[in-house]
Parts: structure tokens; C-alpha cells; sequence
């Protein structure tokens, strides 16, 4: 097992709202060799649940290892085995593509060597070659999703975890993007993806769990939750689930008295 | 932390700042072309000022003898050889006016001079008289205008006088037995050392390393958060630890960069002003002001940028670090610049030297050293160099661990933006109380203490037109309204208002019996070693004003037992309620209990706002601090601070027992033996603070203030902020002893606790 996830819980305080669930009471697994999907809206806990396991987050309680090390406790040990991109990890303005991964991959250790020839493979597969010397600044969308790939795979970390990777691209490179996590899941690394797309879930996922409000309501393999929930369509199961829960919540704040 | 990575974090950045067209030109074309400019401009304008004659007008000019010559035969102005140096006669220019008065006031003449009608008689006759001369001493050029005038008529008295003297045939040296030749050893670049650079170059290097700190500062952390770089950073292997010290060191390079490369510049515009003045202006005193700084002032100056810019650099970090936009981040330099500068400003103060004191406050002590240095002072220097240098590295230190700290709390990190909402915030406070304040609560309520005392402690002092029984009197009432009303009252109403367990946050628990034993020796055991201690202090420090002690006189008068009620039971109860209560209650959840401990003792010193109590009052904090940890008890520390207090009323006692016996003349007998045993220095009349206890006695003190001391820090802790409320609901915690001792300053006895230690205040998140 590469991902192991219990009970992961993070509270938050805001002072209009009290105490705010963010994330509640999340347990899941995730193997080598698979890409496991979140599934859910906006505010549904899935980048809490993703910052958490990349460690830049506290868990309020519950317990999360990768690759063997707990978050809270060997904290650098987990950074330096995964591989962690999402809309809030930018690159710099003032760096070249070439600089920028280089300069990730100093501090994740590669040896100097083996440094140049992973880089030149990199580049190379994802045809990063002509922008190798552009600023961050002046590169495309693309080219900017292009280099936090780089950066993020650089150290060839053994788990993955990918907070929405496809947000604000069009589609050609939105394919790129998605056919990378392809074949890094064919590499056997263990990948958590999340996303609110359908597509992407059916294209890409061998288990997904959809997310909302904090809790999963329902985790499997895409045949597993059609065959629970007698629902072959992704989309209407989704749209099913949340529309139930929404119906719970509701019920129960009015039982409760506002 | 691995060297290896904040190497690499450091160089990234440098590289990064470098690359930024806007931050290079701020930082190296700017000053270059700065100072230049402002140089020129101040060269011409200096020339202009120094042509401008000031007019005096002379009313009665006829009236004046034909000789001694006052006033040059064109009119225009005095006889020159009237004047120190010749050429200033052209500096005051004679004119006639009719509306002189008026034209007075509006400054367009400087002085007039009215001239009595008889003043040819008066001198004939030996007569003294009044003259009578017209000037504005608010307007600067009136009065020089005035005092040359005064340098001419002075020697035209002169002149008169030996006139005198020929004429009776006396010695010509018959009024002047002496001329005073001084002889000044200090050579042109001394003088302009001490008066001009000593001042300032202390002061534009800290302005300098301040403003150059911070910016970047503010850049490299609140600036990557706006930009959305920083969690990329976060997420790599590198430790937060890693990140700051990285980010430093590049602010402090900028810092030292930007001090280094502005003084430069202005020390080149200066050498070549220097040079063009003295191309326009006759030589004289103005112009050694303006000799450049030795080149071992530049020495220093470039030595001293090192302390001064790790400092900055330090502080700058840690605000930036708690800013969540640029735009936030600059709005923190102006309070910054607000707290520095009457630092910085107080050494241009005559009175202030370097001493033991100045030596450990931050930039002042610095500054100090700085201007010692400049002076040429290299012995006073030399003594003082590591007092002022280890604090200042200490305080770096402090800051970067602070940012650290900020680093590390998710609030800081990911802080968003938020309405302010007073109404909500205050109910959320009253609301979510938890068991014990919070860190941010205890400082709070410190300040509440300080700004009573600062501003309403004034309403205290007794009057002045009362008699002695009166200012007694009011005196003592005025202690015990402060004690009661400042320092307990705060610290009760916050506990509770603001805790779920006031009675745990102040500590009002039973200690076990021996922890009142250990605290009542060490009281009576460490008094001889505070004493001597004190001596020591008293001697770097400048003296306590004579007030204070009489203060003192005042309120040891009275009856001995109402003495240790105001001076020792009082302040025992109310302070530690405030300090090792509340305070520390506070304090201890938001850092580690010997951080805690530290940072109450600082604080405890600094209330009694005297630089000669502080040093001890900040030991004896530490010591109440350990103590009220072990112990969870507040008692031990009322017992302590009952004790210390008390040994002060009853060695006076015992001294004025034995000034009676003196002065009535009766054998004091066994008192008098113990005294001679306990002290070492023989029986006198001296204010009780200050006799000397014998050297066995200290040592014997000192071992066992040594062994019981170790014994305390052993035990494990106890206070009910560090081990939670469950453990204390029992009267007595014997779980606690069953329990690993915590051995030393390092275990963190959360661990160990029944709560759950990922479970946070929720009150912590808004900090």
C-alpha cells in the first residue's frame, strides 16, 4: 500500500461560521500502479485532503502514511517521496523552465549527474525543448503547466498527488496533461487525482471516492459504485449522491432548529 | 537543517532579487545618483547663504568718540581689526533706517545699536553705562548678527580700557593678568568626528540597514505568497527552518549591500562638497566640521554593519513572514521605524554613555559602541564590545526563531483576507473560551498592567504640599492601590471572563507540602547571593536617584508588620496572580515551558521599570517560574516572593534595632555578634539594600541554592496549562509522579498527557 488514510479529519475556525468541518472523518487507500480519483465540488474538502497529505497542512486528528512514513511525524520524509501539484503551487516569474526544475530537483536531492540526464529525458518527452530558456513569466499557460509537471516528477517520487492539474487549460493541453498521469500510472507510481470532471474520472480512474461537504459518500471502481447504487452513468450517480446528501443535511438542520 | 540546502535556497533568491530590474536600480543607481544631486544642490545653496551681509542699524552715529575708531570711516561697516578674523566685517553691514523698529521685527535689519547721546562725556569720565542694542533672538540670523556685534564692541571695550591705562601710565597688561592660550590636542578630523560623525554615522547606518532589511524582507515572504510560489517551496523536502535561514541570509546581504553602498556615496558627495566649500568660504571653525571620518571610522562603520544588518534582517523576516500581502507587510515599517528610531535618537542625548545597562537594549547598545568607536574611545570600546555584540546576536537569533515559529503555524501561512468584525471577534473570545488563555490574552493583559501603571500611576503620587505623615501615608495607599487595582485586578477579571477554569489559570491549587519547603529555602538561601549581585550592578548602572531611596525610608516606617504587609505580602500575592499566574498560564500554550518561563521572567523584570531591579527581578522570575511549574501551585511562588520581600523589611529592622542600641548606648549583645558573622563588612548606617553578606556565607548559599534548584528543574511539571485540566481535578495528581520525569529543560510533557496533543485552541487560529 502507498497511500494510507484514516479517519482524517481538519476543523477550521472562522468567526462568522464556528467551528468548520472541512474535512471529516476521510479514510481511503490507494495502491502502486493506480490512480485514485476525489471526486466532488467546489469546497468539498478535496485540496484540504491533498495539502494534508503533502504535508503542508495539520491534520486536526486521524492518521495518513505514504510510502511507509506518517505525515505528522517524518513529515520530510513524505515530502521527499511524493510529487504534489496544484493551482496554488506557481513557478517563478524570474526563472528559466531549465533553472526552475533544476533547481527543484537540487533540493530534492538528485545527485548532480543523474540530475542532467533526468532532466534532458524530461524535457525531452514532454517537448519542453523550445522554451528551455524562456522566463517564467513570458511562458504560456501550457508551457507553465509543462514545467510544474517537470518539477513535480523530477525526483521520480513512488506517489503522486494532483490537485485539479487540468484547472483553467484548454483542451490540447489538457490532454497532455492527462496522458503524463496516464503513463506515470503505467511507471507503477501510486496517483491521487482530484478533480471535479467527469471525463477526466472515467478516462483516467481505477477507484474514485466522491467527496462532499467533507465526508465521501460513496468510494469503489466505477463498476463497484454502478453496481451499489444501480446507476451505470457516472454523471447521474454523482448528481444522485449529492443531491441525497444535500436532502440529509437539510432535514437534519431543520430538526435541529436553526 | 542541512547547510547544504539553505545554500541552495539563499543563492536562488539572491540570484532571483538581483534579476529585478526595479529592485537594482532602488538599491545601486538610485544612491549613486543621489547623493550627487542633493551634494551640488546643497553647494549652491551654501554658497548663496554665506554672501548675505546682515544689517545693523546705528542710530546716534554722531554721537560716537573719533577714537577708539568704531565704525570705518566709509560708514558701511565696522574697523575690521575690531574682529577675531578681519574678513567678518563684511559680514555685518551698517545702514540707516528711520522705521528701524518695525523693520526689526519683520527681520529685514538684524540688530540696532542706539548709540547714548553722551556717551564721549561718560567715557572721559570713567563713567560706566547702559547700551543699549535692539535684536530678535528668534531669528537665527539676528542673533549672530547680535553675538558679532558683541565680539566688535567687546574688543572696542578693550581698546578703550588700554587707552586708560596709557594714559595713568600703568602696565599695559594692567586690566588683563592673564590670556587664556588653549591649546587643542584633538586634531581637525577628532573634532569633526566627535561632533558631527560620532552622532550621525550610527544613525544613518541603522536607518540604512533598517530600510534595506526590510523591503526585501517584505518581498521574499509576504511577496511569494502573493505570488503563489511560496507552497511550491513549502512542499519540497527543504524544512521550514531551511526556508527562513535561506531567505535571511539573502535580506541580510541586501541589508549590508544597501547600507554599504548609500554610505559610500554619501561619503564621496561629502569629500568633494568638503572640497568645493572650501574653495568659496574662508577658512575658520565651520569648515573642520566638515572633515570626512577617519578611515578607521569607515572600518568600524563597515565592521558594524554585520550586528546591525543581522538584527534588521532578523525582525524584517519575522513581520514579513506574518504579513499576507506586500501591501501588509510595508504598513508593519512604519511602527517598526517608530520603536527604532528614539532608540537610535538616544544616543545623541549628552547624558547617555555606554554602561552595563545601554550595553543589552537592542540598537542602542550598538549605536553606543558605534560612536565610542568613532570617537577614538577604543578602551571603553573594547570593554564593552562583547556586552553590546552578544545581545545583538542573541536578539537576531530570537527574531529568526520567532519567524521560525510564524512558519510553521498554518494560520500565518495561509491567511485569508478577512472582514474585521469587532462585535463577532469579541464574542468568539467569550464564546470559544477554553480552559486557559491564550499567549496572545496573557501579553494582553501585560499591556493592560503596563499602560495602568504608566498612565494612571501618576494619579497616585502624593501631592506635594502635605507633611511627612501625609506623603507617608499617601505613599503606602498609593502602593496598595496599585498593587491591588494594576497588577492583581487584570489578570483576575481576564480569568474570568475569558477562561472556562480560572481557578486552574491562576493556579490556585494545594501543592504538595515539600514544594513550600524548597520554596522558602531557596527564598531565604538565594537573598545573600541577590544582594551580592546587586553590589555588582550598582556599579555598572547609574546610580538610583535620590527620590527613590527616600520613597523607600518613607515606607519602612511604621509598625513591622504592616511593613511586611505592604512591602512583602501585598506584592507577593498580587504579582504572582498577574505573573506566574495568568501570564504564564498563557504564555505556556503557545510556547515550551522553559520558553515560557524565560519570556515571564523578561517580563516580570521589565514591569518594575528600573534598570537596577530589573537584572534581579528577571532571575527571581525565573526561578518563581520554575517553580510554579513544578509545583502547579501558586503558593510556593507567594511563599518565595513573601520571603524575599520580607528578608529586605527585617534586615532593616534588625539595622535600625542596632542603631538604637548605638545610639543609647547599650551592648546589642548576640545581635551584634550575628550580625558581624553574617556580614562582611563592619556595622554602619546605610540603607538597608546594600550591606555586603560575608564570602562563607555566599558560598554556603550557593551550594545549596545550586543542589536545590537542580532538585526543582527535575520534577516533572505540574502547572495545569501544560498537563490539562483532567489531570488536575484530582486534589492530588499521583499520576504525575508515576510518570517520567521530565530530567532536564527539554521534555515536552504533552505527550504524555490524556488530551489529545493534535487537538489546538481553536482561539489559537486567530492569532
Amino acid at each position: 500500500m502507498s497511500i494510507e488514510v484514516q479517519n482524517l479529519t481538519k476543523t477550521f475556525l472562522d468567526l462568522r461560521r464556528g467551528e468548520v468541518t472541512a474535512v471529516d472523518r476521510v479514510s481511503f487507500s490507494c495502491r502502486a500502479g493506480e490512480i485514485f480519483g476525489l471526486l466532488g465540488p467546489n469546497g468539498a474538502g478535496k485540496t484540504t485532503t491533498l495539502r494534508m497529505l503533502s504535508t503542508v497542512l495539520k491534520p486536526t486528528s486521524g492518521r495518513a502514511t505514504i510510502a511507509g512514513f506518517d505525515v505528522v511525524r517524518d513529515a520530510a520524509a513524505v515530502r521527499q517521496n511524493i510529487g504534489y501539484m496544484s493551482a496554488s503551487t506557481g513557478i517563478y516569474d524570474r526563472m528559466t523552465a531549465w533553472e526552475l526544475v533544476e533547481y527543484f530537483g537540487r533540493l530534492y536531492g538528485v545527485p548532480r549527474d543523474r540530475l542532467r540526464e533526468r532532466m534532458e529525458f524530461l524535457f525531452d518527452t514532454l517537448q519542453m525543448n523550445g522554451f528551455r530558456d524562456v522566463l517564467g513569466s513570458k511562458m504560456s499557460t501550457g508551457m507553465r503547466q509543462k514545467v510544474s509537471i517537470a518539477r513535480t516528477i523530477v525526483h521520480d517520487p513512488p506517489v503522486l498527488i494532483f490537485d485539479e492539474p487540468t484547472a483553467g487549460l484548454d483542451v490540447l493541453v489538457a490532454r497532455v496533461v492527462l496522458e503524463q498521469i496516464k503513463s506515470l500510472r503505467d511507471q507503477g507510481k501510486c496517483i491521487v487525482f482530484s478533480t471535479h470532471i467527469m471525463r477526466e474520472v472515467e478516462k483516467l480512474c481505477d477507484r474514485i471516492a466522491i467527496v462532499h461537504r467533507g465526508r465521501i459518500l460513496a468510494m469503489g471502481t466505477p463498476t463497484e459504485l454502478a453496481f451499489e447504487h444501480c446507476e451505470l452513468d457516472l454523471e447521474e450517480l454523482f448528481f444522485e449522491l449529492i443531491r441525497q446528501d444535500d436532502a440529509t443535511a437539510f432535514s437534519l438542520e431543520n430538526a435541529a432548529g436553526s | 537543517m542541512t547547510w547544504s540546502n539553505i545554500k541552495l535556497i539563499f543563492l536562488r533568491e539572491l540570484r532571483d532579487q538581483l534579476r529585478d530590474r526595479r529592485t537594482l536600480f532602488m538599491i545601486i543607481v538610485l544612491p549613486i545618483l543621489l547623493y550627487p544631486s542633493i551634494g551640488i544642490g546643497l553647494v549652491q545653496f551654501t554658497v548663496l547663504f554665506v554672501e548675505q551681509p546682515r544689517q545693523v542699524v546705528v542710530i546716534g552715529r554722531e554721537h560716537l568718540p573719533d577714537f577708539p575708531p568704531l565704525i570705518e570711516s566709509g560708514g558701511e561697516r565696522f574697523v575690521p581689526e575690531l574682529f577675531d578674523v578681519p574678513e567678518e566685517a563684511d559680514k555685518l553691514r551698517i545702514v540707516s533706517d528711520n522705521d528701524a523698529k518695525n523693520k526689526l521685527e519683520s527681520g529685514d535689519v538684524q540688530v540696532i545699536l542706539i548709540v547714548p547721546p553722551e556717551i564721549k562725556e561718560q567715557i572721559a569720565a570713567g563713567q560706566g553705562f547702559r547700551w543699549q542694542t535692539l535684536y530678535n533672538s528668534a531669528d537665527e540670523k539676528s542673533r549672530v548678527a547680535y553675538l558679532r556685534l558683541k565680539e566688535a564692541l567687546d574688543n572696542w571695550k578693550q581698546q578703550i580700557i588700554r587707552s586708560r591705562i596709557e594714559a595713568e601710565a600703568l602696565p599695559p597688561d594692567f586690566a588683563n593678568p592673564f590670556v587664556l592660550a588653549p591649546q587643542d590636542i584633538a586634531t581637525p578630523q577628532q573634532v569633526s568626528g566627535g561632533l558631527i560623525w560620532a552622532k550621525l554615522l550610527p544613525f544613518l547606518l541603522v536607518v540604512m540597514s533598517l530600510t534595506g532589511a526590510f523591503y526585501p524582507a517584505v518581498d521574499l515572504c509576504a511577496g511569494e505568497k502573493e505570488r503563489g510560489t511560496m507552497e511550491t517551496l513549502l512542499i519540497s523536502p527543504a524544512g521550514r527552518g531551511e526556508i527562513v535561514v535561506g531567505k535571511y541570509l539573502t535580506v541580510c546581504v541586501f541589508s549590508m549591500a544597501t547600507a554599504a553602498l548609500n554610505l559610500a556615496s554619501m561619503a564621496a558627495t561629502g569629500w568633494v562638497v568638503a572640497r568645493q566649500l572650501s574653495g568659496a568660504v574662508p577658512t575658520g571653525a565651520p569648515l573642520t566640521m566638515l572633515a570626512p571620518p577617519s578611515m578607521a571610522s569607515a572600518g568600524w562603520i563597515l565592521l558594524f554593519l554585520i550586528p546591525l544588518a543581522a538584527f534588521f534582517s532578523a525582525l524584517g523576516i519575522a513581520l514579513a513572514a506574518f504579513a499576507r500581502s506586500t501591501k501588509e507587510g510595508q504598513y508593519y515599517l512604519t511602527p517598526l521605524f517608530l520603536v527604532t528610531m528614539p532608540l537610535v535618537l538616544v544616543t545623541l542625548a549628552p547624558g547617555v554613555e555606554l554602561n552595563a545597562f545601554y550595553s543589552v537594549v537592542p540598537v542602542t547598545g550598538a549605536a553606543l559602541l558605534l560612536k565610542t568607536l568613532i570617537q577614538g574611545q577604543y578602551g571603553l570600546a573594547l570593554e564593552y564590545f562583547l556586552p553590546v555584540m552578544l545581545p545583538t546576536l542573541l536578539y537576531a537569533v530570537l527574531a529568526l526563531r520567532w519567524a521560525i515559529d510564524l512558519f510553521n503555524r498554518e494560520e500565518v501561512l495561509f491567511r485569508e483576507a478577512e472582514r474585521t468584525d469587532l462585535w463577532l471577534w469579541a464574542r468568539h473570545l467569550i464564546r470559544d473560551k477554553g480552559p486557559f488563555p491564550s499567549g496572545a490574552e496573557a501579553m494582553f493583559c501585560y499591556g493592560i498592567m503596563l499602560m495602568l501603571v504608566w498612565f494612571l500611576g501618576g494619579f497616585l503620587a502624593p501631592p506635594g504640599n502635605v507633611d511627612e505623615a501625609g506623603r507617608r501615608a499617601a505613599l503606602q495607599r498609593s502602593l496598595i492601590v496599585m498593587q491591588i487595582a494594576f497588577v492583581a485586578a487584570p489578570s483576575l477579571i481576564m480569568a474570568a471572563m475569558l477562561t472556562t477554569r480560572a481557578r486552574l489559570s491562576l493556579l490556585i491549587t494545594r501543592p504538595r507540602v515539600k514544594y513550600l519547603a524548597v520554596a522558602f529555602l531557596l527564598a531565604v538561601l538565594l537573598h545573600p547571593i541577590i544582594v551580592e549581585a546587586g553590589q555588582h550592578i550598582h556599579r555598572g548602572f547609574p546610580p538610583q536617584p535620590k527620590w527613590i531611596e527616600e520613597q523607600l525610608r518613607d515606607v519602612l516606617a511604621g509598625p513591622v508588620w504592616w511593613q511586611l504587609v505592604l512591602i512583602a505580602l501585598l506584592p507577593a500575592v498580587c504579582e504572582e496572580i498577574a505573573f506566574r499566574g495568568f501570564i504564564l498560564s498563557g504564555l505556556l500554550r503557545r510556547m515550551s515551558p522553559p520558553t515560557a518561563i524565560i519570556v515571564s521572567g523578561f517580563l516580570f523584570g521589565f514591569f518594575h521599570m528600573n534598570p537596577q531591579q530589573l537584572l534581579t527581578a528577571t532571575v527571581l522570575g525565573w526561578v518563581l517560574g520554575i517553580i510554579a511549574t513544578r509545583s502547579g501551585s501558586l503558593l510556593p511562588g507567594i511563599v518565595f516572593h513573601f520571603v524575599n520581600n520580607s528578608l529586605a523589611v527585617l534586615m532593616s529592622t534588625f539595622q535600625n534595632h542596632l542603631d538604637e542600641s548605638a545610639r543609647n548606648g547599650v551592648d546589642a549583645g548576640a545581635l551584634r555578634t550575628i550580625f558581624d558573622r553574617l556580614f562582611r563588612q563592619p556595622y554602619s548606617d546605610r540603607v538597608v539594600f546594600q550591606v555586603p553578606y560575608a564570602v562563607p556565607v555566599l558560598v554556603l548559599c550557593g551550594l545549596v541554592v545550586t543542589a536545590a534548584l537542580t532538585w526543582l528543574i527535575k520534577q516533572p511539571y505540574r502547572s495545569p496549562a501544560i498537563v490539562g485540566e483532567a489531570a488536575h481535578d484530582g486534589e492530588f495528581p499521583d499520576e504525575l509522579d508515576e510518570r517520567s520525569p521530565s530530567g532536564g529543560f527539554g521534555l515536552n510533557s504533552i505527550a504524555n498527557s490524556p488530551i489529545n496533543p493534535l487537538a489546538q485552541d481553536p482561539r489559537d487560529a486567530t492569532v
